[in-house]
């Protein structure tokens, strides 16, 4: 019923029935319009998260004729990160807090078909870390989803914005908030859990998207229960499932104050998520306000049902009080869409010293008949892994200038910790790159399978940190460390570069003023576009970085570039509307000329190009 | 920390304003407070002030901490204990909440240590929550600062800027 509907509304024939057998799921309709290229249908317009388009109407050589066609202001004044979605003569627009929902016709000029406004507590927005910045809608089965910053998960009737159920996913008076966009696959919708800051337990959460029941919840810390492990998990590699890669039970092997990997390390150990807390700290044992937030962008794999998702910093920042190598925190896990049950998860920063957040997107792609799943990690490591069993096959520096570590073991995946830059409470290490921040964040890079290239946005920052004593005081920040952070040794503070996910070596290799926040997106023409804090949405030639087109919007973008087609026109957009953790501070803090961007002080010059607070607006172009 | 908790604030405060009724006529407390979300009242408990320096504040309103190098330093390990700088930043000049150095502050009072120590002790309606001791925690009393430590925090803030508020 609800499948014929949509395939008429989309005009969809050719090619739609195959697809259905595959997967006899509610969101047959979304897998559906994922397979026309005119429609922008997940957060990252697929289940690969390649933010790769087929539409190449938009190409090299007219690229320089590309005008504004449309803008629409959100009305809210904050960072606005994600996308749209875009289904068939429909487009779904989010906000930062309060999270505002719009449907666009864009079939009658982007008139404003339903909107739907949440009621939110404002307290909420003091316990978001990084800026109140939403990623994103899930569309499936009939429905938009919209997760709050309130921990409220909500499904709407995507024609009348109409509620159809919700469920509380996250509790906000204990510290525990969202951010991520939900994702919907098959017959569910994932979300996350924000809150390492705030000493919560952070876990995935996969719920029915017929009526909001939850499926299956996975913890980042606790037992092999809590966080569905099975038996047969990591059985390709047991060595990632170690109890110790730096230091024995007793806490040994601290060589000058930093850690030395071990040797033989031995695996298959199970209940790693308790065990690997060797000390009580906050109120419980480690592992219960130990953090693992997750709010990236999570690709899905039809062929072996498995998600893929990252976790981020164990809770809290001060690396002593939790010795130990913090697991699951930092972790790429692959899991099963039904089960939950993780199949393989790897470590890549054993008890962190740095907030290097293991949860930026992992993106999916075939080279010969292998499948491989490739992640820029905020550690300034890129890694590329056999998706099927979690086999390492490349882990390089994705610049010089990642100075923390030497190179990752692919055997094991263990960092070579460097001494230089271990950090201890009461010493203010300085020049460690890359900064917390990463070199990169949230902002999801993208592949295209026509050049084989992955296209990344980059920060370009390093940071001094000092981890401090803090006390953790139930649904209040609880950092314990103090950073500062400047320009790196470019002289810059970002950058944007393609490289070759089978070897992770730099093929070009652009500077950028600012780190570039926004999301990128690769065409069949062989363009890539992203955007910038200093108000550019740029377009580049995917084999050369070439600079051919560039347009300054309203303010910085922080948002992920995304296209579209309607009416046999291609369109390419961006949110705009600086904020995030590089920008969050401009929003809030600037009353005086002495205010100096907190943490972020080196991002200081974004008030040169930016009026504060950031005006959220959509950028539409064509040709 | 708005709503539920505020409630639960202003319950406990009025709760320690009955016992002080006890205490208050151990002191001659010369300051009178006020809260900094709408002016009324702010009954302290006096034997909550327990240094020579808390003392002296409850009299004159002055904190003779201000250019106290040692105490700056401790204030600052407080500031960090609390985690006051994943809001205010790591120098008290602004990230996700506002810089505190000054010279204008969203309360004007807060020019004055006697108004910030009444802002931060008691909370505001914008965006955060009470900080004193038995106000910060609704779970545990013991949480929160004690008036000498908070007058060593802002001894701390008021050094990172040019305004000394006494
Ligand atoms: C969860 C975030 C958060 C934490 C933690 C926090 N604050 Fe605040 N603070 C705020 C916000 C937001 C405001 C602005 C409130 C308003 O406008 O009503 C504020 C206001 C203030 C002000 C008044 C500033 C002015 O311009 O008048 C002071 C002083 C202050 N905070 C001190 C502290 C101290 C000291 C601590 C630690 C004990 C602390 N804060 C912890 C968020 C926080």
């Amino acid at each position: 019923m609800q499948v014929n509907k949509i395939k008429l509304a989309l005009g969809l024939v050719a090619g739609f029935t195959l697809a259905m057998p595959m997967l006899a799921s509610a969101a047959a309709d979304q897998e559906a319009a994922m397979k026309d290229a005119n429609n922008w249908a997940g957060p990252r317009g697929n289940y690969t998260n390649q933010a790769y388009s087929q539409l190449g109407q938009i190409n090299k050589g007219n690229v320089k004729n590309l005008k504004a066609a449309w803008t629409f202001a959100t009305g809210v004044n904050r960072g606005h990160e994600g996308s749209p979605v875009v289904v068939g003569n429909m487009m779904y627009v989010h906000t930062a807090f309060p999270n505002n929902v719009y449907a666009l016709n864009l079939d009658d000029n982007q008139k404003i078909v339903w909107s739907y406004f949440p009621k939110q507590d404002p307290s909420v927005q003091a316990v978001l870390c990084c800026d109140n910045v939403s990623r994103g809608l899930g569309y499936g089965d009939g429905k938009i989803f919209l997760q709050q910053n309130d921990g409220t998960l909500i499904a709407l009737d995507a024609k009348t914005g109409s509620k159809v159920w919700d469920v509380k996913n996250v509790d906000p008076k204990v510290g525990a908030t969202n951010t991520n966009a939900p994702h919907v696959i098959k017959d569910k919708v994932l979300t996350g859990c924000s809150g390492a800051e705030f000493g919560v337990r952070c876990f995935i959460a996969a719920y029915n998207i017929k009526d909001g029941s939850l499926a299956w919840k996975a913890f980042s810390t606790g037992s092999d229960k809590d966080v569905l492990i099975g038996d047969d998990f990591n059985k390709a590699n047991p060595q990632y499932s170690a109890l110790s890669v730096y230091q024995d039970v007793n806490g040994g092997n601290k060589q000058g104050g930093s850690f030395a990997a071990i040797k033989d390390i031995k695996g298959g150990e199970k209940e790693l998520g308790t065990r690997t807390w060797l000390k009580p700290q906050a109120v419980k044992d480690g592992w219960q306000n130990g953090g693992g937030s997750v709010w990236g962008w999570w690709p899905y794999d039809a062929r072996t049902n498995l998600v893929y998702y990252g976790t981020g910093n164990p809770s809290v920042w001060n690396p002593d009080v939790r010795p130990g190598d913090n697991k699951w925190s930092m972790t790429i896990f692959a899991r099963d869409l039904d089960t939950g049950i993780a199949k393989w998860g790897m470590q890549m920063t054993p008890h962190d010293e740095w907030d290097y957040d293991g949860i930026n997107e992992v993106i999916l792609f075939d080279k010969g008949a292998k499948t491989y799943a490739w992640h820029h990690d905020r550690n300034g490591f890129i890694y590329t892994w056999d998706a099927k069993d979690g086999t390492l096959v490349s882990a390089e520096k994705v610049h010089p200038f990642v100075n923390w570590a030497s190179g990752v073991d692919l055997k094991t995946g263990v960092p070579a910790k460097l001494a230089t830059a271990s950090t201890h409470q009461d010493y203010n290490a300085k020049g460690v790159c890359p900064a917390a921040l990463g070199t990169k964040d949230q902002q999801p890079a993208a592949y295209s399978p026509k050049t084989g290239l992955m296209y990344t946005p980059l920060n370009h920052v390093c940071m001094t940190y000092e981890p401090v004593e803090s006390k953790y005081v139930a649904g209040q920040p609880w950092v314990g460390a103090t950073l500062t952070m400047f320009a790196g040794p470019d002289g810059v503070m970002g950058g944007f570069g393609a490289y070759d996910p089978m070897t992770n070596k730099k093929v070009w290799y652009n500077k950028e003023k600012f780190s570039a926040w926004g999301g990128a997106l690769t065409t069949a023409s062989n363009l890539v576009f992203y955007g910038t804090l200093d108000r550019w949405l740029k377009a580049v030639d995917a084999q050369s970085g070439k600079e051919l087109w560039k347009f300054q919007v309203g303010s910085g973008v922080i948002g992920n570039a995304f296209t579209y087609g309607h009416k046999g026109k291609q369109y390419v957009g961006t949110l705009s509307g600086i904020g995030g953790w590089a920008g969050v501070a401009m929003n809030l803090g600037m009353t005086n000329p002495t205010d100096a961007l907190g943490a972020a002080g080196g991002y200081a010059e974004l008030t040169k190009y930016n009026a504060a607070p950031g005006g959220g607006a959509l950028n539409v172009f064509s040709l | 920390m708005l709503g539920n908790k505020a409630l639960k604030s202003t319950l406990l405060v009025s709760m320690l304003s009955l016992a002080s009724v006890v205490f208050s006529a151990q002191s001659n407390a010369a300051q009178t407070f006020v809260t900094t979300q709408d002016g009324s009242p702010l009954t302290i408990p006096a034997e909550l002030f327990d240094t020579s320096a808390a003392k002296e504040f409850l009299e004159t309103g002055k904190n003779i901490y201000i250019g106290n190098a040692e105490a700056q330093a401790r204030g600052h390990k407080i500031f960090n204990l609390y985690s006051c700088t994943q809001c205010h930043g790591p120098e008290a000049k602004g990230q996700v909440g506002p810089g505190l150095i000054g010279p204008t502050f969203r309360y004007d009072k807060d020019a004055t240590n006697k108004g910030m120590f009444e802002t931060v002790w008691h909370g505001t309606n914008g965006g955060m929550g009470a900080k004193g001791i038995g106000l910060m925690d609704a779970t545990d009393a013991s949480n929160g600062l004690t008036p000498d430590e908070l007058l060593k925090v802002i001894s701390w803030i008021r050094a990172q800027g040019g305004v000394t508020g006494n």
